[in-house]
């Protein structure tokens, strides 16, 4: 949770854009439904197992037992993901930009970069997907040579930038702040 | 009896997740309408897939 400053508000909050966690997604529902599948295309219905015993000793409620647990582990792996996805976010605030990047469930990086320290605001979309659905990279450069801050895939990229170029205008020449950086 | 032991490993194994899950989404900037989705997927479809569990298992008991 971010701890806003005296004075300070937020003015957008960034996230990617579902597209990037749709392909995942539908990696998922494949691997949670395919043994049930691999079953069933052995001329076993999964509907009519229930009742019935099968080969090898194989009864419908094991069936039943084994996919429920499959489908529930892949479940709970996809809210992990989501999580992860989620928990990505760029917050723009009327005095600093805070990059936070979830890598995994006990990994995070978060950014504070003042306004007067950003130089150089780079968007790129690139394909027909991003451009269709509104989504790409951003790239916020500071005074030294690295690029602090790097978002994927984030939802409305020309927005980020023209809410971050609306704010430069209204910032003091002359404040100097440092910029944070935390990892956990 | 095997699917009993696998029964108790996969809710040590949800209940383990779902502790980190809740520490990540209370601890960290999520509106109220998402917390309250994300709870009511997640909490739906792993009860119906551990109460489909318990009665197999309990079935087989």
């Amino acid at each position: 949770m971010i701890e806003l400053q005296e004075g300070e508000h937020v003015v957008l909050k960034a996230r990617k854009r579902w597209f990037a966690l749709f392909s995942h997604a539908l990696t998922m529902a494949v691997i949670a439904v395919f043994p049930v599948v691999f079953i069933s295309g052995f001329g076993i219905p999964f509907l009519y197992t229930i009742n019935a015993g099968l080969v090898a000793g194989i009864t419908g409620h094991d069936v039943l037992f084994y996919s429920t647990a499959w489908i529930l582990f892949v479940w709970v792996m996809f809210v992990a993901m989501w999580t992860n996805y989620y928990m990505d976010v760029l917050i723009i605030t009327n005095q600093r930009l805070i990059d936070m990047e979830q890598f995994i469930l006990f990994s995070r990086e978060e950014v504070s970069i003042p306004l007067d320290k950003i130089q150089d605001i780079t968007i790129e979309i690139k394909g027909v997907l991003q451009t269709m659905f509104k989504f790409g990279r951003v790239e916020i450069q500071t005074a030294g040579t690295e690029r602090e801050a790097v978002m994927e895939d984030i939802k409305d990229p020309e927005q980020v930038k023209r809410s971050i170029d609306e704010l430069l205008l209204t910032i003091p020449k002359n404040v100097s702040s440092p910029i944070e950086k935390t990892k956990e | 009896m095997i699917s009993l032991y696998i029964f108790l490993a996969e809710l040590v194994f949800f209940l383990i997740m779902t502790g980190l899950f809740e520490y990540h989404w209370r601890g960290h900037d999520f509106d109220g309408k998402t917390h309250v989705m994300i709870r009511a997927w997640y909490y739906s479809i792993s009860a119906i897939c551990l109460l489909v569990m318990a009665g197999v298992v309990i079935g087989a008991l």
